[in-house]
């Protein structure tokens, strides 16, 4: 059934018929290089890729149900073929470049292994070095088993970071989608501030970013926008749960438009007239280290470095390990996004990350503060390395919130 | 922060989770595991209530055949996981440690002991990596098998309380469903109607929905299930497919309707008419004891008259309950031929038939249901027929 399924939906693509592809071909072809470029120097004979936004990186392909994976196998070469389940075999087609297409059940993943041996045989890459993404969910131990006990002379070799550094500098055009992303996350951000002056949920303030985000043009979310007031704020990051925003009680939005998949998350808090000043203190130390960060980061200072700088900065003003907490990770790289996060993965922010900044890096940097019993403030933003001044994605600065909110009724 | 157990983000009171724990010690007893370590968010939130923003969050929890269990998690993601008092150590890991965090949970995987180890091989978010540093550390020292089944199995049947979360998410997903239909008019994009149908749906208190609303037009319908508003425009003749959920206490029913802006061309109206019948079989005569590949292969011969045209999976339910982040699916069960399983009252399924021709247009339509003590009980309400939008 499904290989008449494929063959009809190739027709269409053959003949012409409109593809959804984020970039040209090229863009795919030069990632596909590289990609090639970097297995020959690690010794690999082949890729098998399980991670959804890596395989969207190459391919194109992207899907919703993440709990789930297709594979995309790739050789030294550059030939790819994708092993998905059936349902996906056309929006591999609708996405992407891939046009060796196999298909197993959604429901009998085990299926797909027998497919991945007989591609690898294909290739002469049964006995080989295949790299998988051993870290990231979706590559189980239930598949790696079987592919052990089906592949015994391959050696499956942990090949999650493979892909990092060339996914951490952004090109021009996937700069474009990201400046697009943030027009999304300032129209959802604008939406959400106005309806938090209202007093009226938490619901009713992610409905109004959801709405505001998916109208101008946003794609589905990776994550939903976060919502939490009062109390709530000082909790980790938490989804909205129909809490009713009261009084003086802060509230904090985080959320992420979508352009081609890419993201650009931003987070800002409301604090109301009356509110405690130790919740504006915290606020303002949140402000101050997240902006020596995006300050001090330049092309060729080691990660570490402006990370210490701006906990320094923060501890200066009074933020350490007491209550509020002086953070750790100052944010991570943002690019590709598919459910259940819009965090790349390829680079975090913290005192002991290796690596150093490069122009093109883009990165989302979210700083949350909070004291137990009383509620706490976030601040967030998607900002670029750059050789001159660095770039903020967002339009809408903490700063600005505050007049926003006082002067809209 | 601890919530107190009056607060209404408390889903269940505290003799269900006991009860949930019960049973599924009951399971490892049978299964001779003296150590069950649960990666599945889902399945972790089935026990203890925790839900995180987003469902790969790593969280481990490690239960032993009686007393205290453990939780392994970030220690700045700790407020999240709800007091229970059979939680005896809330094992933090300090932000700078996490990147050894396979390793540490192997290790108290190991403080723990046991002869016979149970994990979840093939749930997510389990990867890889996690389950060798467990097997490894264990090696020589205890018996580590494949227990992705044991917690699922358990979720299959819902409790009186899990129904009433599952009706109230019924509820939200009509809203929802409304809102689009309301949308599906010449001139619309995509995303007016997504818009619409997660805005409403979240305006009436349902909580983040996984995945986001299916909304597909046009020749787009075609392609496949998985796909989502991406700003294209409404035109006359556009079949328009959505499915989606509301969501309370994280429990999901989802539902599944296709509209056509303008009147249908007869094939539509002819492959909206088989899956309809289809549908209808699955809700109208599948029955406790029976296996539920007879209800699929029965409900599908309704298929028959349009298959010369048409595709499908010839899956015609699937298990639904509780749901996080990416996914509302709950990998339990499902009614397709082959699965000689009997369907068991208390068993709640989406029930969604999709046919697709290949890049022209698909139809679906679906109900969220539970298999009650005769019969099955349709939760969700909306008239199951062909929309027409404006042209």
């Amino acid at each position: 059934m499904n290989s008449a399924f494929l063959d009809q939906l190739s027709a269409y693509v053959s003949g012409g018929v409109r593809q959804e592809l984020a970039f040209p071909i090229g863009e795919y072809s030069r990632r596909v290089s590289r990609a090639c470029s970097l297995m020959g120097d690690a010794g690999l004979d082949a890729l098998l890729l399980t991670h959804l936004p890596t395989i969207c990186y190459l391919t194109g392909y992207q899907f919703t149900n993440c709990d789930y994976t297709g594979y995309l196998l790739l050789n030294r070469s550059g030939s790819g073929t994708m092993v998905v389940p059936g349902t996906e075999i056309g929006a591999v087609l609708m996405h992407g470049w891939i046009r060796d297409i196999r298909d197993f059940p959604s429901w009998a993943p085990e299926q797909a292994v027998p497919i991945i041996c007989e591609i690898l045989g294909g290739w002469q890459a049964a006995d080989g070095l295949i790299g998988i993404e051993s870290q990231l969910e979706l590559m189980d131990p239930f598949i790696l088993e079987r592919l052990q006990t089906a592949l015994p002379g391959a050696v499956f070799h942990d090949a999650t970071a493979l892909l990092w550094s060339e996914r951490a500098v952004k090109t021009a055009a996937e700069l474009q989608h990201i400046r697009q992303a943030g027009r999304y996350s300032d129209a959802g951000m604008l939406a959400a501030v106005r309806q938090a002056t209202r007093q009226t949920s938490e619901n009713e303030i992610a409905a109004a970013a959801a709405e505001a985000m998916i109208r101008s043009g946003s794609e589905f979310f990776a994550t939903a926008p976060l919502v939490a007031t009062g109390e709530r704020t000082a909790l980790p990051r938490t989804s909205f749960g129909r809490s009713a925003v009261r009084g003086a009680a802060p509230t904090v939005i985080e959320l992420a438009g979508v352009h081609q998949r890419y993201c650009a998350p931003i987070m800002r808090t409301v604090l109301p007239a009356g509110c405690r000043e130790s919740l504006k203190h915290l606020l303002d130390i949140a402000q101050a280290g997240l902006t020596d960060l995006m300050t001090m980061a330049r092309p060729g200072a080691a990660v570490g470095g402006p990370v210490e700088h701006a906990r320094r900065v923060m501890a200066d003003m009074g933020c350490d390990a007491g209550d509020a907490g002086l953070p750790w990770s100052f944010g991570h790289s943002v690019g590709i996004c598919l459910p259940p996060t819009w965090d790349e993965g390829s680079l975090r922010l913290s005192p002991d990350a290796a690596g150093e900044f490069r122009a093109g890096m883009v990165f989302y940097s979210s700083i949350r503060l909070g004291i137990n019993g009383i509620g706490g403030i976030g601040v967030g933003d998607t900002w670029r390395v750059a050789d001159g001044e660095n770039e903020v994605i967002s339009s809408v600065p903490q700063h600005a919130v505050a007049s926003l909110a006082g002067g809209l009724k | 922060m601890n919530l107190s157990p009056d607060n209404d983000e408390v889903v269940f009171p505290e003799d269900e989770y006991a009860l949930r724990l019960v049973r599924v010690r009951e399971r490892m007893t049978a299964q001779n595991l003296d150590l069950l370590i649960v990666h599945n968010t889902p399945n972790i939130a089935y026990l203890t209530g925790y839900v995180p923003a987003s469902g790969n969050a790593y969280a481990v929890l490690l239960i032993k055949g009686s007393g205290e269990c453990t939780v392994h998690m970030p220690a700045d993601d700790a407020p999240l996981m709800p007091p229970r008092p059979w939680i005896g150590d809330v094992a933090g890991i300090p932000a700078p440690h996490m990147g050894s965090r396979f390793e540490l949970t192997a290790e108290l995987a190991e403080k723990i002991g046991g002869a016979r180890v149970g994990i979840e091989k093939g749930r997510y978010p389990l990867c890889a990596a996690a389950g060798t540093a467990i097997t490894r550390r264990l090696a020589g020292r205890a018996e580590v098998i494949d227990a992705s089944d044991l917690i699922l199995r358990l979720r299959h049947v819902k409790s009186p309380r899990e129904l009433s979360a599952m009706r109230r998410a019924a509820e939200l997903s009509g809203i929802g469903m409304r809102a689009a239909v309301a949308a599906v008019k010449a001139g619309n994009t995509d995303n007016d109607i997504g818009a619409a149908a997660y805005s409403a749906m979240l305006r009436h208190g349902s909580e983040a929905p996984y995945p986001a609303p299916f909304i597909m037009v046009g020749a787009r319908t075609g392609w496949g299930p998985h796909l989502s508003w991406k700003r294209f425009g409404l035109q006359p003749g556009d079949v328009v497919n959505m499915e989606m959920t509301g969501v309370h206490q994280r429990y999901a029913a989802p539902l599944y309707r296709t509209a056509v802006i303008g009147p249908p061309s007869d094939v539509i109206r002819r492959v909206c008419d088989a899956v309809i019948e289809c549908v209808n079989v699955v809700l109208e005569t599948a029955a406790p004891g029976e296996p539920a590949g007879d209800v699929a292969r029965r409900a599908t011969l309704k298929l028959d008259p349009i298959r010369d045209v048409a595709y499908c999976t010839g899956q015609v339910s699937y298990g639904v309950g509780l749901t996080l982040s990416p996914n509302w699916v709950e990998h339990s069960f499902r009614i397709i031929e082959g699965n000689q399983r009997p369907l068991v009252p208390g068993m709640t399924f989406h029930a969604p038939t999709a046919v697709r021709l290949p890049g022209k247009f698909a139809v679906s339509f679906s109900e969220t249901w539970v298999m009650g003590g005769e019969r099955p009980e349709i939760l969700t309400d909306m008239p199951r027929e062909l929309f027409i939008g404006e042209e």
